[in-house]
């Protein structure tokens, strides 16, 4: 059995504003596996996107612990690694990009992280061509598009290797193109090992995950794969959460042909059943 | 913005949508890379070439000299592989500027220039060969620094340009001047530059969008023309501080810790093209400055 | 028909930098029609000139080649009264909530009218008329902080800071982008009725294929600042071949539903409502 990666532990925090303190995060605990895929579903306000600022220390509890990889945000001594172990993409792909070229801001987390610059070249190759973004390395950010502006992010964070890459609504701001581009990336990269946390509105995203965990008001109130979460359908739909199409549409003919798989939440699988029950039902002339 | 009598219909199609749209005709400032032998240039060794050559510029007073420093500029344009419509599109906005230090020079500056030939000698005017030399050569010297500032922005990214500064203000970090955090913050600056100049065309439209006028009115109701940037100024300086809050956080997040030290990425190491660049641009310089020059 | 439209664009074009080294075709000769009373959706891949168009509607851009007359006024002709059209066609531009500036609600919904110079009377009954549209009480809310709301609350003052002129065409660039669900199809449900209760002309820019699906009557689509394909969405979702190759999506029933018929099955692909996309499945089985 992998360590855990990420530890949250009873996890509790407040904004202090003129005195008056607003609670946000209550007692929430949960843990993420090296190379898992994780979505954190909520809405605005629900602490979504608090909470994962306290995953690589931008944030740290008011109670409880994160511990990353062993070390917790609380110590400071040990900020420098956990900030190179959980990369963070956030959701303005404007507000995060610190060069006036791609490749340079590609090499400003390697030049924090104090990288010689014979090894910088190679890092910064490898994270560009990983989020398939190359050709565009001598290009100024405002000439690219919002979807290849996150992309460059994601190759900012690549390059200081991390194990785990989290994304604060990183795909919010991004047309359906751009946001498609993004998750291609994201899945090639929990392919080859890295533990993802993508925090987001967007159910379509949470079916791609391996695990999902919704938050409304600051505490976890499900957590389980995506078929166990999309069965819930009278809870979502209490929460003003989207299900998918999918998900939608197994449902709707279960209820009229009692065969069909209900559990269903990807488009191609629906096409999959449907072909499994006509192949069965069709007589062999 | 009321409406805009003074055109008629054809004029108007001409003029179409550069209302709001002044921030993106600028052409200065803009990286081309075409990899030529300029782009390819150490940049501390080219930001040298500029001062250097900016000075003598600056200071060469003679048609002649003016004449080959304009070749030259042009030259630069021609071996950067940039096309020279760029430097011309950086001149335009510059000819009113140009006219009226021209005039001014033509009508004041007599006393200064008061050797040569009386061309001209009516009431408080008087035209001479030298004050005529001194309105064409100062307009030669406008559209040469404009040449070449072009060519220097054109052919070096704003990442090289502050890199270049950074190890020629070096020294400066005995006297504790913070060089590198300067640096990095005038790269910041120019990165949010084309940022914030869309920002402020969107604002403006949408504000006009509800009905709000910019620059109308008499300009003696300066309270009026004041409070009718507000709706332009607030939102952008609201939209300015998330954006600040949000590039604090990612940067916090990509380990950076104000102060600390920080490996540079890039290494810059002169070539022999380099030197033999700065050697020809000293040589072209004390010419310009020195060379006895008939006209 | 022969009522007259209350917007028409014909052929029309525009070049960005027109004459500098980096001119560059927004559009290259877009026509739409469209009636009073309608809703219609225009979608398009970044860059295909969607938002160079809709400023075009009222008069931030002049035609600079192509007509564009909204409701008999010619846009190409300098006389006409620029303020008058602004009041007939309220823009709402991207992120709306970014353009307010005074500190009171009940104040910046009255920037437009006040600018019109309405009496003080009249600019308090469109200020409560606006903001019960979008669903914010008057006697509540109008003396509220603006910096306090909630981003979804924010987008709604802004919107009701364009009703309040009380336009007869609303145009609005991708309303929803960046709302959790739950705010989304609030906004979504006000348009609507705005749409069909005050017989307000909409037209709107949205890349949520499902959010077109649901509200457009019709539907424009542009690629490369040229007119694709329009009319109703079923006309234009059977073009899904079409606009894959144009980078533009389809609802994920449309989508189920072509990849069935690439497989042989007899369905009709644009029956793009859940139900009947569902229907068209359980009569296959």
């Amino acid at each position: 059995m992998a360590l855990p990666l990420i530890q949250v532990k009873n996890l509790s925090f407040e904004y202090a504003v003129n005195q008056t303190k607003i609670p946000v995060l209550h007692d929430i605990s949960f843990e993420v596996k090296p190379g898992e895929y994780v979505v954190i579903i909520g809405h605005n306000g629900s602490g979504k996107s608090t909470l994962s600022k306290h995953l690589n220390g931008i944030l740290t509890p008011v109670s409880g612990d994160v511990v990353v990889n062993g070390w917790n945000t609380k110590e400071w001594s040990s900020m420098r690694e956990i900030r190179q172990k959980v990369g963070m993409v956030f959701q303005h792909p404007d507000n995060q990009i610190v060069a006036t070229i791609v490749e340079d801001d590609v090499a400003f987390g390697l030049e924090n992280l104090e990288i010689p610059p014979s090894e910088m070249k190679e890092r910064i190759d490898f994270a560009l061509a990983s989020v398939g973004m190359n050709e565009f390395r001598n290009r100024p950010p405002h000439y690219l598009s919002g979807g290849q502006k996150q992309r460059v992010a994601i190759a900012g964070v690549l390059a200081m290797k991390p194990d785990c890459l989290v994304l604060d609504e990183a795909t919010s701001m991004l047309d359906t193109h751009g946001r498609n581009e993004i998750l291609k990336v994201v899945r090639k990269l929990n392919d080859e090992g890295m533990a993802i946390i993508s925090v987001t509105h967007h159910m379509s995203e949470a079916a791609q995950a391996s695990r999902v965990i919704v938050i409304e008001k600051g505490r976890i109130i499900m957590d389980g794969t995506p078929r166990e979460i999309f069965q819930q359908e009278e809870e979502l739909k209490r929460l003003h959460l989207d299900i998918p199409v999918a998900s939608q549409m197994a449902r709707k003919v279960q209820s009229h042909h009692h065969d069909f798989n209900g559990t269903l939440i990807h488009n191609d699988e629906i096409v999959k059943e449907v072909v499994r029950l006509s192949q069965r039902e069709v007589p062999v002339i | 913005m009321k409406s805009l009598p003074y055109f008629n219909k054809r004029e108007m199609r001409k003029i179409a949508g550069f209302e709001f749209e002044l921030t993106r005709n600028i052409t200065i400032g803009q990286y081309v890379p075409t990899g030529s032998i300029i782009h390819r240039m150490d940049p501390r060794i080219k930001l040298a070439v500029f001062t250097l050559l900016v000075i003598s510029m600056a200071i060469c007073d003679t048609y002649v000299g003016n004449f080959l420093a304009l070749m030259f500029a042009c030259l630069l344009f021609y071996i950067s592989r940039i096309p020279i419509s760029y430097g011309l599109s950086g001149v335009k906005p510059a000819i009113p500027f140009i006219l009226l230090l021209a005039l001014l020079q033509l009508l004041f500056y007599s006393e200064v220039a008061s050797g040569g030939e009386v061309l001209l000698d009516y009431g408080f005017i008087h035209i001479t060969t030298d004050s005529i030399r001194l309105v064409i050569v100062s307009a030669l010297r406008f559209i040469e620094i404009i040449f070449i500032s072009s060519v220097l922005t054109l052919s070096t990214s704003t990442t090289q340009i502050t890199h270049g500064m950074e190890s020629l203000l070096r020294p400066l970090r005995t006297v504790k001047f913070p060089v590198h955090e300067f640096a990095l913050i005038i790269t910041i600056a120019l990165r949010f530059v084309p940022t914030f100049a869309l920002e402020m065309e969107k604002m403006m439209k949408a504000q006009a969008s509800r009905g709000a006028e910019f620059g109308t009115g008499a300009w003696w109701r300066i309270v009026q023309r004041t409070k009718d940037v507000f709706p332009i100024i607030i939102p952008l300086f609201n939209v300015a501080m998330s954006r600040a809050e949000d590039l604090v956080l990612a940067m916090e997040s990509r380990c950076y810790v104000p102060g600390r030290e920080r490996s540079v990425s890039k290494k810059y190491k002169p070539s022999r093209t380099d030197y033999a660049a700065l050697m020809f641009c000293i040589a072209f310089a004390i010419v310009l400055l020195t060379f006895p020059f008939p006209y | 028909m022969t009522e007259q439209p209350i917007l028409e664009v014909k052929h029309l074009q525009h070049i960005y930098m027109k004459g500098t080294p980096l001119e560059h075709h927004a559009l290259a000769g877009v026509s739409l029609k469209i009636n009073k009373g309608e809703c219609i959706a225009v979608i398009g891949h970044t860059g295909s000139g969607k938002s160079t168009l809709i400023q075009h509607v009222n008069g931030l851009m002049r035609p600079q080649a192509g007509d564009v007359v909204v409701d008999g006024m010619d846009l190409a002709d300098p006389k006409i009264d620029i303020r008058l059209l602004r009041r007939k066609v309220g823009l709402v531009f991207q992120n709306p909530e970014d353009q307010i500036f005074e500190k009171i609600i009940g104040d910046d919904i009255a920037y437009g009218p006040f600018k019109m110079g309405l009496p003080i009377k009249e600019v308090r009954d469109r200020v409560k008329w606006a903001m019960e549209l979008v669903g914010l009480s008057f006697e509540e809310m109008k003396d509220r902080a603006t910096y306090a709301l909630s981003g979804g609350q924010k987008r709604k003052v802004a919107l009701a800071g364009v009703l309040a002129l009380r336009p007869d065409i609303l145009v609005l660039d991708e309303p929803t982008a960046g709302l959790d669900p739950r705010s989304r199809n609030e906004l979504l449900e006000r348009l609507k009725t705005l749409n069909k209760k005050e017989n307000m002309t909409i037209i709107f820019v949205s890349h949520n294929m499902e959010e077109v699906a649901y509200m457009a009557d019709r539907i424009y689509v542009l690629a490369d600042g040229r007119n694709l394909v329009d009319g109703t969405p079923e006309e234009v979702f059977v073009e899904a071949e079409k606009l894959r190759e144009h980078y533009i999506g389809t609802p994920d029933t449309v989508e189920i539903l072509a990849q069935l018929k690439a497989k042989g099955f007899a369905v009709r692909q644009n029956a793009y409502q859940l139900e009947e996309a569902a229907n068209e499945i359980i009569a296959l089985l």
